[in-house]
């Protein structure tokens, strides 16, 4: 298990890297993207109102995702020096990019 | 000669107390428990309830005061939680300790939790509750000792995002490992 400094080290650097990439595709998609308390938030107005919270859970070193009714939680892989969705071996860029087409109803990626 | 035996009488209490001190500097209370909150349904649908579990994963060789504690001076394990509008907290049900006795009490039994407990916060979905991804805020202090010393308590905050959904028939049981009873 990684230690609480490596944990937080690492999802900083993951949530930085993520948020710049959904800001972007924010503005291409027209959705929103707030981070706040450690915690970031994808807010869509259209096609149908919803939100997305990704945030790390600390005391157990995941980063839990919280979207189409639906809980997602990655546990870090150091073989693939990713955090990574055990149960389909999905990194978190492309858990993110599938729930955010799913939600916008068109294919993108992070 | 009374300034070497006096230094001699330091040198000692200084080596005795080494083991304590390297031991509190290098574990905290945040090392000791690895707390983490799970919901009964996910997602939950508005106008039905769904219980929190708060799972303490502690450390072996630590405890943490229970809920009930057996000495004024030791500091109760604690969950606090708020919710955004839409949804109405219950109490918080938490476990019974074991009673145990530590080189530190004295051959006093004291009330403690070790290896994994469930405290468990029960709360209502409003037929007002917004849809989508609801964060709750819970914080749980408490304090954690090893069979010598107890450690600052500290107080960690849980993410907790609970997924509401409008339709009754789309809710869904989840995390059954931590809601059978026990």
């Amino acid at each position: 298990m990684l230690s609480e400094q490596d944990f937080q080290k690492k999802a900083d650097a993951a949530f930085e890297d993520l948020k710049k990439r959904l800001l972007l595709l924010g503005d291409q998609h027209d959705f929103d993207v707030e981070g706040e308390s450690g915690k970031l938030e994808i807010i869509f107005e259209e096609p149908d109102p919803a939100k997305f919270v990704i945030s790390p859970n600390t005391p157990i070193r995941e980063i839990w995702i919280s979207a189409l009714s639906t809980s997602f939680k990655l546990g870090w892989s150091d073989a693939r020096n990713a955090f990574v969705l055990e149960k389909t071996g999905e990194d978190l860029h492309t858990v993110i990019g599938r729930v955010v087409s799913q939600q916008l109803g068109a294919q993108v990626k992070l | 000669m009374n300034r070497q035996l006096n230094f001699v009488a330091y040198l000692l209490l200084a080596l005795c107390a080494l083991p304590i001190a390297v031991v509190s500097q290098s574990v905290s209370a945040k090392d000791v428990v690895a707390p983490a909150a799970y919901a009964s349904f996910d997602p939950v649908a508005r106008g039905t309830a769904v219980q929190v579990a708060v799972v303490m994963k502690i450390r072996p060789d630590f405890h943490v005061n229970a809920r009930e504690v057996s000495a004024e001076y030791l500091i109760p394990t604690d969950l606090r939680a708020e919710a955004p509008t839409g949804f109405q907290l219950g109490e918080v049900a938490y476990p019974k300790g074991t009673l145990r006795t530590f080189t530190f009490s004295k051959n006093k039994q004291l009330n403690v939790y070790t290896d994994t407990v469930i405290l468990r916060l029960p709360v209502k979905v409003l037929a007002s509750a917004p849809v989508g991804a609801q964060s709750l805020t819970l914080k749980l202090h408490y304090q954690a000792c090893s069979t010598e010393i107890c450690l600052p308590p500290v107080t960690r905050e849980i993410p907790t995002t609970i997924n509401v959904v409008a339709a009754t028939s789309a809710a869904k049981p989840a995390n059954k490992e931590f809601f059978t009873a026990n």
